[in-house]
């Protein structure tokens, strides 16, 4: 009968395939975090999606128009009915000059 | 018979099919319930608009007194955008109450503002304000579905958002705060028109005392 030892247990070639996937995916997920803690850091996510969008999508939804602003924003511009019409035009929609 | 062993079963590679079936299975609902969702929130905020609409014309409309116009608008409110009270999607698009509104006022139903405009208000004789009667409905938007919404949706939290020429910003929580204006004026009603016939009346000489045929006479 062989003897079996600890040495020769650690010698054999069984679960390196498991040991290099599990090194793989530790490496893989060190960077994944990294990124992911860098972006958080650097607000990425606000600055090149929430902020953009939300602006875009809210003014866009409230008047029509991106840029248009009302008495809600505190600086109304571009609003069809806030806005007084130049000296000499009289039309105005739903708004005459006073 | 050989032995079954379990470096045999590892090795087995009939599972394979099946978890990949899950992996690109989950992020094919995840893409389309995207979809579904952006679909339905764009739906409603169209359906918000013309709720606002309608709810504004019925302001609009002359009644008895204002406390009429007034109380129509919140009876269309109530029959468009909520549900017995409650708002028809907490889940997707809940309602943005109190001094969470952008404009401030009396709020038949929550998340609405009837009546006029704050910035109107002692103004209601000048022409130039006389149209910011209406209707107006605050709500918010989950437009986030992705597997690292949660993450984008708290990235600057508590950040303000500027409009685009500067002015007051939109706190961030990680919604996109939706508002539905419709401010179409007022009518006047029974009571402003019986009083503006009088008075006209009276400061004509006619000094007609039967008011009943002012409003048969439609002098409003």
């Amino acid at each position: 009968m062989k003897k079996v030892t600890l040495f020769r247990g650690i010698r054999g070639q069984r679960g390196q395939s498991i040991l290099e996937y599990m090194l793989v995916l530790c490496v893989i997920m060190s960077a994944v975090l990294l990124v992911i803690s860098l972006m958080k850091k650097s607000h990425f996510f606000y600055k090149n999606i929430s902020e953009p969008l939300v602006r875009h999508i809210t003014y866009n939804y409230k008047y029509g128009d991106p840029k248009a602003q009302g008495w809600d924003e505190g600086s109304p511009k571009l609003h069809i009915q806030i806005s007084r019409p130049n000296e000499g035009q009289t039309f105005r929609l739903f708004q005459p000059r006073e | 018979m050989p032995p079954l062993t379990i470096a045999k079963k590892k090795s087995d590679e009939s599972g394979q099919v099946i978890i990949e079936f899950v992996i690109v299975f989950s992020m094919l609902i995840t893409t389309i319930f995207l979809f579904v969702q952006m679909a339905w929130g764009i739906a409603w905020g169209h359906y918000v608009h013309y709720a606002t609409f309608m709810a504004s014309r019925a302001y609009l409309s002359a009644g008895a007194t204002q406390a009429d116009q007034f109380a129509s608008a919140g009876t269309v409110l109530r029959q468009t955008v909520k549900v017995h009270g409650k708002d028809y999607f907490p889940f997707l698009a809940p309602s943005r109450g109190g001094g969470e509104r952008d404009a401030t006022g009396t709020e038949p139903v929550k998340g609405a503002m009837v009546g006029t405009h704050p910035e109107a208000i002692g103004k209601e004789h000048s022409r130039l304000y006389s149209w910011a009667e209406g209707v107006q409905y605050n709500f918010n938007l989950k437009l986030f579905l992705l597997p690292m919404s949660k993450m984008i949706a708290s990235d600057g939290a508590g950040k303000n958002i500027m409009p685009p020429g500067g002015g007051k910003g939109i706190p961030w929580k990680g919604v996109i705060p939706f508002t539905s204006d419709s401010f179409l004026g007022r009518e006047p009603n029974v009571d402003e028109c019986l009083q503006e016939m009088t008075r006209l009346s009276t400061s004509t000489g006619i000094n007609r005392g039967d008011n009943d045929n002012f409003v048969e006479d439609n002098g409003c």
